[in-house]
């Protein structure tokens, strides 16, 4: 009986109740769907960067990363080609040459990265074709075509079908000056990498470095985020001599940013939980002092404390676990919703665009999450119940009986 | 007759090392098994402490209470609310009826704190809701019954527990003339039928009248002890 009268307590002020419920549920609404806005704005990050930048695996000589020396190369990748296509999870890859150098015009000049590409296998792992803004990608001129992103073509005021000198060291360690011609505009949502990176013809290029069948990257684009370790470390053992890297160790940066983020959802969960705690206190031991007399009562005819303290925790948790999946299902409807239309935030696209994030945001939140919530929010309804229930059961029963 | 209740050299004293109130002074009384009994006397004669000494809801200063053999007095907490849940039944003042729960339930409820079996709570509920007259409302909350009517659910409820007797806090002084001749003719039918022992404090000449024993308390000593015939 004593959840019966437990819940028939906690409706007897109605609107109190329901006022602590909608906060509860408000509470939980609020931290759920701000995590998966973090967490969805870190996975859009993830996958700009990811699936549009660095691909989940990269492979290069040992060392190429520190200097992008010319003569750091891998040298006939067929074999190694052959066994990244046996890759179960495999999407895409890409092998790549890769150099540092400058890019001139009439008027101005910047240092750019130069990769080298088989235009169908790049576009296939990046996906660049769907940023482009103007032109073809890698199309439109017999010789030396070059795609560069909107940002340097503004710094360098550049325009489609104009020409670009491109220095760069050779594999002599010989200046090598190349005229290219703009056949594409791209313009990702990271507008320092779209000033930053151009791409040409992989056989130019090599032709220009004076590289025949050597390659200085493969970029490969797996299936699912969370193969890139099992798979990299399984090429490494493969292919000692090369430089296998997982996203994760290409970028530790963005590795790092996904635990921060986890944790700083935890966090704002914990915080808001806290705070609804110290709410739901306050309306226990109001509802506590509010039934003094009954309470002395109920120990009078022989309730036992602990019955006593039983009743009043659980008035606290059914309020919790009314209001808390309340708030879930609000918060798991909105991303449902949300996570398919989007948040447009494009009237501060500049700001997104420089941190490499898409100014439309989808939130994202894992399964386990939800989880989560449940087991804090079950402890945090014990840990509030624990101070009224205290309070309770302190009364002496000859004394609140006499209280109005 | 079968002595229930010895109370032997009972002191209650308030802010002892203060301002020392004597509430009770030096009580002796025995209560058999079946009597209807009234504690009667002025306001701050003592008898509501005398009751909740009783009903080991408060410690003395000193003396015992013996109940059944054993002291209550050198009982735990946690023992005497069990004490009073296997053996004293309370009427109060103020009905003191869970307000969420129906009379049906209020009366139960003291059978599940027991922990008796479903069959005979619900065969206990309906014969003492029945025996209080409200056999037919048996599923009417607090709010819907009269001060009368709850004050019955009240000594069905203290019943439940099948006690050894039942202490009554001012039983009467919220009802109406009516309303507290039928509870009273409740009482009385079942202190003479049941043979169920109640001890009342008042000050209501009512069930003063009806007692068969009255002990008056002054200033809290027993000023007399009469025994009706």
């Amino acid at each position: 009986m004593l959840p019966l009268i437990a819940w028939r307590n906690i409706w007897r002020n109605k609107l109190r109740s329901a006022v602590v419920l909608l906060a509860i549920a408000l509470g939980i609404w609020s931290g759920i769907f701000a995590s998966s806005l973090m967490q969805g704005v870190n996975k859009q990050r993830n996958d700009g960067i990811i699936k549009e930048q660095i691909s989940h695996l990269q492979i290069h000589a040992p060392g190429f990363q520190d200097n992008f020396e010319v003569n750091k190369n891998i040298k006939n990748p067929e074999e190694l080609i052959n066994e990244i296509e046996k890759v179960k999870s495999l999407k895409a890859y890409s092998p790549r040459v890769v150099s540092g150098g400058m890019a001139n015009t009439a008027s101005s000049g910047a240092g750019v990265m130069i990769n080298g590409v088989d235009p169908e296998l790049e576009n296939n792992t990046i996906g660049l074709s769907k940023y482009l803004v103007e032109g073809k990608f890698l199309e439109g001129a017999k010789k030396n075509p070059i795609l560069i992103g909107q940002a340097l073509a503004e710094k360098l005021n550049l325009k489609l079908k104009k020409k670009i000198i491109l220095n760069f060291p050779d594999k002599n360690g010989d200046i090598v000056a190349a005229k290219f011609k703009v056949v594409g505009i791209f313009k990702t949502n990271d507008s320092r990498n779209d000033g930053l990176t151009v791409y040409v013809r992989k056989q130019e290029l090599a032709n220009l470095l004076g590289l025949e069948n050597e390659i200085h990257e493969i970029g490969i684009l797996l299936e699912e985020d969370d193969k890139a370790e099992v798979v990299a470390a399984n090429l490494q053992t493969k292919f000692p001599e090369a430089e296998v890297k997982s996203w994760k160790a290409i970028m530790p940066g963005l590795d790092l940013a996904n635990k921060v983020a986890v944790r700083m959802n935890y966090l704002l969960l914990l915080i808001l939980l806290a705070a609804m705690s110290f709410g739901i206190v306050n309306t226990m031991l109001m509802a506590v002092l509010e039934r003094v007399r009954e309470i002395g009562m109920l120990m009078a005819v022989g309730m036992s404390r602990r019955r006593v303290f039983v009743m009043i925790m659980l008035e606290t948790c059914f309020l919790m676990l009314l209001g808390a999946p309340l708030g879930m299902f609000i918060a798991f409807l909105s991303i449902a919703y949300l996570g398919k239309y989007g948040i447009n935030l494009s009237q501060y696209g500049e700001g997104f665009n420089a941190a490499g994030i898409e100014p439309v945001i989808y939130p994202s939140l894992d399964f386990n999450f939800y989880l989560i919530v449940i087991m804090l929010v079950l402890v945090a309804a014990v840990l509030s119940s624990i101070y009224p229930a205290r309070k309770a059961i302190s009364l002496k029963p000859a004394e609140a009986i006499r209280k109005l | 007759m079968k002595e229930i209740i010895q109370i032997r050299k009972l002191n209650k004293t308030y802010n002892p090392d203060t301002v020392p109130v004597h509430a009770v002074r030096d009580i002796n009384l025995t209560i058999c098994e079946g009597e209807f009994t009234a504690i009667v006397g002025p306001s701050g004669s003592g008898k509501s402490t005398l009751l909740n000494l009783l009903g080991g809801l408060d410690n003395a200063s000193s003396g015992e209470v013996i109940i059944d053999n054993t002291n209550i007095m050198e009982m735990d907490e946690n023992d005497l609310i069990n004490f009073r849940l296997q053996n004293i039944g309370f009427v109060f003042q103020a009905y003191n009826l869970i307000p969420v729960l129906s009379a049906k339930e209020n009366v139960e409820f003291i059978m599940l704190l027991q922990d008796r079996p479903k069959k005979e709570r619900e065969e206990r509920v309906k014969s003492l809701l029945t025996a209080v007259g409200l056999g037919d409302r048996l599923d009417s909350r607090p709010t819907e019954l009269s001060g009368g009517q709850q004050q019955r659910v009240a000594v069905a409820r203290a019943l439940a527990s099948k006690p050894k007797f039942v202490l009554a806090d001012e039983p009467t002084a919220n009802l109406d003339t009516q309303s507290a001749e039928t509870l009273l003719d409740i009482m009385e039918r079942l202190n003479k039928e049941e043979g169920m022992t109640f001890l009342f404090s008042t000050h209501d000449q009512r069930v003063v009248n009806r007692a068969r024993r009255v002990v008056n308390l002054v200033d809290g000593s027993i000023e007399s002890d009469i025994r009706k015939e």
